[in-house]
């Protein structure tokens, strides 16, 4: 898929952090004992999305640049993150791995795009996929630490 | 691809708001057709002179009252409709993109433009402050207060149906008159839900109203008696003939007329910036903006520039993907009609006859995005070798064309800007900070921008407007347009 609006960047920046909300969220619920980690990490998810509607409104202006600023090529099938998908707690770790460095670049690149045009926008981008790299080093330890603990189902 | 969900289902019957009252009125129905599917979207009247009467009288009537509310309670009635509109954000936008055919991206600007202008008429208790000074001689002091004027009416244009009414109906109403409202006849359906919202956010009954019709009605209204003012935006003929008979009829008035504005990039502009800018100047909304670029002064003789700058502004704008705005990966709509579209093909045709160049034509093989007619669509079009005296830049084209212009250096630039008789907004694109205050001292043009494509004031600052563009003294907008809505009461006093 090529983006090239704002309102589809936007877009797909509010559906990678709400499949990434449902995804810890439902994550919390089934590995109890990273419960709170997980719903912290879908609590910040909801909050970028609230960062992201804000940052577009405080540009989006009869005369910036919304329809004329990105070109950005995205695999559509990177989208998704969803727990029903993985099998297995570090199979779903390493899976929600992938898709945050995803995200990040995806970020990245919009960030860069958008610089000196759309600048609140920029600003917003980058302070995402800052959390983004903070998330992934989370992910990491989790994976590293191994195995299933009190987990149910896996 | 998805389109977004249309607010607008069927047709819509719009009704006058006259008084606080939805009132469905006796003139003739005229379609109001969304230019990209082909749908009728709503049935507008065209109102009888009776119904505008009464809709003056319904404001006369209620100017006492309002008049006296403190400004602050005024306010309330505005912040509340500035709630309404954030709640309905989505919706009114949308509503925006189906009866002009602009893009959501350009809709949504346009509803947080609106909103924008809600919100600066909220600061009506600042804003509206007068000014004193004690003992002017021993013991007279003199002070100034802005009162309210009475009932104005507003005429905006069909290519920002809900913007640019409101460049002037929040402050009207701010500042203690009552107004009425013709929305375009083009573009009726925003300003009919906006003033749901006004009657939901609880102002009086016969403060703000909506009548609809075509130029019978605004005539009328520019030579009502009891119509103290006029807001027009619209061309410049029509804008000359308010200037000229609110003169003859006493009215007070601001009338924005057309444009024809220059972009001047210079060779040490930031070329990647300045094409992405230039596309959204050029080819937003479809050219149909008074802010839009028109001409592109290239300055310089040199051509390794001037060729990047062309392959790099035909390559973007050949890539514009063009279709039904609802779609939100277009990123250019149609032309509002189908007569708009022919008369854009004229300019173009005019400049071919005059000697330009055709280096990207928008008029042939219109890439549609979607199953949709071609009545209204228009590709971008971009012409070099034309010079200054041709009819695509004395003139107002007001659709999705570039003229390139060649010019030897700055000077010979702003000259070129400066002799053209609009003078509405014109840019540069540079990296040199004395070359842009030159620009920006010289030139003569209400509106500059400087690495800026489209010089639209924000809310609390003037659109101003110069020569051509605009017949009147204070400008829309803001602190300015506070003062256009007040009169001053300037009193000397002394007891003894």
């Amino acid at each position: 898929m090529n983006l090239r609006t704002a309102s589809q960047v936007l877009g797909v920046a509010r559906q990678l952090e709400d499949d990434a909300a449902r995804f810890y969220q439902s994550m919390s619920q089934t590995h109890a004992t990273n419960g709170e980690l997980f719903l912290g990490l879908a609590k910040q998810n909801k909050r970028n999305i609230v960062l992201i509607d804000r940052a577009y409104l405080s540009i989006s202006n009869d005369a910036f640049e919304t329809g004329f600023c990105f070109d950005i090529d995205i695999d559509d099938s990177a989208l998704g993150l969803e727990q029903s998908g993985c099998d297995g707690y570090s199979q779903c770790l390493k899976g929600a791995i992938e898709h945050e460095k995803k995200a990040g670049a995806f970020y990245s690149i919009a960030a860069e795009q958008s610089k000196s045009l759309l600048a609140g926008v920029t600003r917003t981008m980058v302070q995402i996929a800052g959390t983004k790299e903070d998330r992934l080093k989370t992910l990491i330890a989790l994976v590293a630490a191994g195995g299933a603990q009190n987990t149910q189902g896996d | 691809m998805a389109i977004l969900d249309e607010p607008i289902k069927g047709t819509l019957l719009l009704r006058n708001y006259i008084g606080g009252e939805w009132v469905e009125s006796k003139g003739a129905l005229v379609d109001v057709v969304n230019p990209a599917t082909g749908g009728v979207v709503a049935k507008a009247p065209r109102s009888t002179r009776d119904e505008l009467d009464t809709a003056v009288s319904a404001a006369t009537d209620a100017f006492p009252d309002w008049s006296r509310t403190p400004p602050n309670t005024r306010a309330q009635c505005l912040y509340r409709l500035r709630e309404l509109m954030a709640e309905h954000f989505e919706e009114l936008s949308r509503i925006q993109t189906q009866e002009h055919g602009k893009t959501i991206d350009e809709s949504r600007g346009e509803t947080r433009r609106g909103i924008e202008e809600v919100e600066v008429a909220c600061g009506i208790p600042t804003l509206m402050m007068g000014y004193n000074s004690e003992d002017i001689a021993v013991g007279i002091d003199e002070y100034l207060i802005r009162k309210p004027v009475g009932v104005f009416g507003i005429l905006p244009p069909y290519n920002f149906p809900l913007m640019i009414p409101l460049f002037f109906a929040p402050y009207a109403v701010a500042a203690g008159n009552c107004m009425v409202l013709k929305p375009s006849d083009e573009c009726p359906v925003t300003q009919t839900r906006i003033a749901e919202l006004v009657d939901e956010a609880g102002f009086p009954p016969g403060v703000w109203n909506v009548v609809h019709g075509g130029k019978d009605i605004g005539n009328n209204m520019l030579e009502h008696p009891d119509i103290a003012g006029i807001g027009f935006v619209g061309s410049t003929a029509v804008a000359r003939h308010v200037y000229e008979r609110c003169g003859a009829t006493g009215k007070r008035v601001i009338a924005n007329g057309g444009a024809s504005n220059f972009i001047v990039v210079m060779p040490d502009c930031n070329l990647d910036r300045t094409i992405r800018a230039v596309m959204t100047s050029f080819f937003g909304n479809a050219g149909q903006r008074c802010l839009a670029g028109q001409s592109l002064i290239v300055v310089g003789d040199d051509e390794a520039f001037y060729r990047r700058l062309l392959d790099g502004l035909v390559s973007a704008a050949s890539e514009i993907k063009i279709g039904y705005g609802l779609d939100d990966s277009v990123q250019m709509g149609p032309m509002r009609d189908g007569k708009k579209k022919q008369r854009v093909i004229g300019f173009i045709e005019s400049g071919v006859q005059e000697g330009a160049v055709v280096r990207l034509d928008g008029r042939e093989n219109i890439n549609i995005a979607g199953d949709y007619p071609d009545t209204c669509f228009l590709g971008p079009t971009i012409m070099e070798n034309v010079t200054p005296k041709m009819r695509i830049v004395q003139e107002e084209i007001f659709g999705p064309t570039l003229n390139l212009i060649r010019a030897h250096n700055l000077e010979d630039a702003i000259r070129i800007c400066n002799e053209n008789p609009f003078g509405n907004a014109d840019c540069i694109f540079t990296s040199n900070g004395g070359t842009a205050r030159q620009f920006q001292y010289d030139v003569i043009s209400g509106n500059v921008g400087i690495n800026i494509g489209i010089a639209a004031p924000i809310a609390f600052f003037p659109l101003s407007g110069t020569k051509n563009s605009f017949f009147g003294v204070l400008h829309t907008q803001g602190q300015e347009t506070i003062r256009f809505f007040t009169e001053d009461k300037v009193v000397v006093q002394r007891w003894i």
